[in-house]
């Protein structure tokens, strides 16, 4: 009942900014909104010359690339009907990159992993065939995926990629700081305040310099309003329609905010530039005992923490505290779309290859292998994971972290067009706040307006 | 057919020798032009074509992806652009950057030129020596000033306390501009060199007999001669400075938190970090022009006139 009423709401608004729209709107901008899905066509598999080949581009790292080349052998080996060379662009900057210079060019792949945020423009690059196309003709069962996962890149009711690669942040903790200042190492804190609270007690007791150790990553911004079940962006996260302006400078955003200036400038955190690990060698060298970081890099984390080299740190592993409310962390990662440049035969070998790769035994290996969450059912009763979450129950926080979070238009996270021109304008923001000391309010005001000219100067240069 | 016949004619009937004169006048120019039509074809395609595109660029919203419209937006854009806080940022920096290198650079080339400006045994292998860094390239030198900033098993790591200088905001743009400094410092050090060795030795000498000790020499005599070759070194440093991409790129990738993108580094970025906006991108390079034709100008200005200091 209420989700009929909310697309009725969703369906008038996107009515009403369609009309608004419809005189300057090009066919970019409706095309891009249409709700029709585009034909995948299964049966040219069949009558297509066999192996169909085809290219896909990935960006993964070492560890992560044997994982996904063994994994993608066996597919190979496995039937006769697809053959599929894995391209490896090593960054996901690159392999986004890559493809949009390929749409000039026509050097494109198959399929291409592009990350999380790469949504909107992948949308708007109107070269993919809706994920949906191929689930509603194969009647491909989506039930038993985690919802999170797929609701985070459903964009107006239209699954546009496949997922595959899935993660989320955690929070880390020195396990023995946290002992020798007194505090009870199996509860680590829930919300900002606590961290605070612990940061003070740690310090006081002079085991670390300070207490948390803060990437300045607007990505954190991201997961704390999510968490507080505040959206990122108007328009229901960009969801309902194309988002036009930047919603983080609510009550909670001010409460971020002033918290982590209330920590910096207390001496209870130290910060580092988003684009390194200091923040997990600060606990090392002990200058701080807690930390938030991504759980992709869960393994390397622990290899090197717990490592020997730092006999000082016996890391924990938590769900992410942040603000209260009703809200959870979001999906991160990257996922998989199947391009609509090439042929139908190898849009449908291409489809053939996203539904093995989301099969639970293969999930469950990938998984294991790599550090991110199994997101069909099937995978986590699979002896591999379990015996992974008995060994390393780290492993399992992360799933159960997304489990458990709230269901709304927060969670789902946002989908916006210039999503790092956001990030730059979150980043000044913060830096602002850390070393000029502005005002919460007006740092986040700021940022907020910067954020939305960043926004609008994309959609109006997609023509929507 | 026949107008061309009758075009032909009738002139050369009226007036002979003009006619032959400016028909071989015509033929020299048609081969000067062909002559010139290779090379123009290149400049043409490499230099003059891309060089309108950009203009062109610069007044249209360019669509991040292909197949979407392109939009005329006129002078907005550069408004936008060169009004924005991204802007003045990298401008701020790149001057910055400029400023640290350029002066250092030259007075620490002039220093060796000095030095090695000694009738001595064996001063060519120092010259050598001074000058070898003419030889390496940015990426190599680059790569070799990012293992000693390394903090983990850098060289700088044992003259402690060492800043993680290329991860540290505070000092990313400074360990850029040892870097640079460092690079320069040969081809500072052969401009002074040669600065220096064209000053007649008859008036160091005439000071050194007028009893003009050797500060007094340097100051009042070799300075001032040598003034032309410093002012050249300062403007083509600077435009070097307003050009430097490759130790940044291979360093810092203009950060940490933006503190060494330079201009060149957000022409970059812009072209690069998806979605790309060539059309800003464009208005960045041509500020950058922009900024580049005024030095050089600077330059042949002042220049000019300083080159017949002596006489």
């Amino acid at each position: 009942m209420r989700t009929s009423r909310k697309r009725l709401v969703a369906v008038i608004t996107g009515a009403i900014v369609l009309g608004t729209l419809a005189v300057p709107a090009t066919a970019a901008g409706a095309a891009a909104r249409r709700a029709k899905l585009p034909k995948c066509a299964l049966s040219a598999l069949d009558k297509a010359d066999k192996p169909v080949e085809i290219e896909f581009w990935t960006a993964t790292n070492a560890a992560n690339s044997d994982a996904l080349d063994r994994i993608t052998a066996q597919f190979n080996s496995s039937q006769s009907d697809v053959a599929v060379t894995i391209i490896n662009q090593t960054t996901y900057d690159d392999a986004l990159n890559k493809y949009i210079a390929g749409l000039g060019t026509g050097d494109l792949p198959d399929v291409v992993m592009i990350e999380d945020t790469g949504l909107q423009q992948m949308i708007d690059t109107q070269s993919i065939l809706p994920a949906a196309a191929c689930v509603k003709a194969d009647d491909y069962d989506l039930s038993s995926h985690i919802e999170r996962v797929v609701n985070y890149y459903t964009v107006d009711g239209t699954l546009y990629p496949m997922p595959f690669n899935v993660s989320n942040p955690v929070f880390l903790y020195n396990k023995l700081a946290f002992e020798e200042a007194g505090l009870d190492p199996d509860a680590p804190p829930e919300t900002l305040d606590e961290i605070k609270e612990a940061a003070q007690t740690i310090v006081d007791a002079g085991i670390t310099n300070s207490g948390f150790s803060l990437k300045l990553d607007p990505w954190y911004l991201e997961q704390f309003l999510a968490k507080a079940g505040e959206p990122y962006v108007n328009n229901g996260n960009g969801r309902d329609s194309r988002a036009t302006e930047a919603e983080f400078d609510v009550k909670a955003g001010v409460e971020i905010f002033t918290w982590m200036q209330d920590m910096v400038d207390s001496d209870l955190a130290v910060t580092n530039a988003p684009d390194n690990f200091d923040n997990l060698f600060a606990i090392g060298e002990d200058n701080a005992a807690m930390t938030i970081d991504t759980s992709a890099s869960l393994g390397s984390i622990l290899a090197v923490l717990g490592g020997g080299q730092y006999p000082n740190v016996e890391i924990g592993v938590a769900p992410m505290p942040g603000p209260e409310g009703k809200g959870g962390v979001l999906v991160g990662g990257a996922a998989l779309y199947i391009s609509n440049k090439s042929s139908s035969a190898e849009q449908a070998a291409a489809w053939e290859y996203l539904k093995f790769l989301n099969t639970p035994d293969v999930q469950a290996d990938w998984a294991a292998s790599t550090g991110y969450i199994p997101i069909v059912e099937g995978a986590t009763e699979t002896q591999i994971i379990q015996d992974l979450w008995t060994e390393l129950p780290f492993f399992k926080v992360a799933y159960d972290q997304l489990l458990s979070g709230a269901e709304n238009e927060a969670t789902a996270g946002p989908v916006i067009g210039d999503y790092q021109g956001v990030r730059d304008s979150v980043l000044e923001g913060f830096e602002s706040l850390l070393t000029q000391g502005t005002k919460p309010k007006t740092a986040l005001k700021n940022a907020k307006a910067d954020a939305d000219s960043k926004i609008q100067e994309y959609n109006s240069r997609v023509g929507a | 057919m026949t107008a061309t016949l009758d075009a032909s004619e009738r002139p050369a009937e009226i007036d002979k020798p003009v006619n032959t004169r400016r028909r071989r006048k015509l033929r020299e120019a048609g081969l000067g032009y062909s002559l010139l039509v290779p090379a123009l074809i290149i400049f043409g395609i490499f230099i003059f074509y891309p060089f309108i595109k950009n203009f062109i660029l610069a007044t249209h919203q360019v669509p991040p992806f292909p197949g979407l419209p392109e939009k005329n937006v006129g002078l907005d854009q550069f408004g936008d652009v060169l009004g924005s806080r991204d802007f003045l940022d990298s401008l701020w920096i790149t001057v910055l950057f400029a400023l640290m290198t350029v002066p250092t650079g030259i007075a620490l080339g002039l220093g060796l030129a000095i030095l090695a400006h000694q009738k001595l045994k064996g001063i060519a292998i120092f010259r050598t020596i001074f000058s070898s860094t003419v030889a390496t390239s940015v990426a190599v030198a680059s790569v070799m000033f990012y293992t000693l900033f390394n903090p983990n098993i850098g060289l700088l790591k044992s003259i402690s306390p060492t800043p993680p200088f290329l991860e540290n905001p505070g000092w990313a743009l400074i360990a850029i501009a040892i870097v640079t400094i460092w690079q320069n410092l040969g081809l500072s050090f052969i401009l002074m060199s040669a600065g220096l060795q064209a000053i007649p030795d008859e008036l160091v000498e005439a000071a050194q007999v007028d009893g003009a000790g050797p500060w007094s020499r340097f100051r009042n005599v070799t300075l001032p001669l040598l003034s032309p070759t410093v002012f050249f070194a300062v403007v083509v440093g600077t435009i070097f400075a307003f050009q430097t991409f490759g130790q940044i790129d291979i360093l810092t990738e203009g950060g940490p938190l933006g503190k060494t993108k330079v201009l060149t580094y957000a022409i970059y970025e812009a072209l690069r970090q998806p979605p790309p906006n060539p059309g800003k991108a464009a208005v960045l390079a041509i500020a950058l022009f922009a900024i580049t034709l005024v030095l050089t100008m600077f330059q042949m200005r002042f220049l000019e006139r300083r080159v017949h200091y002596q006489r």
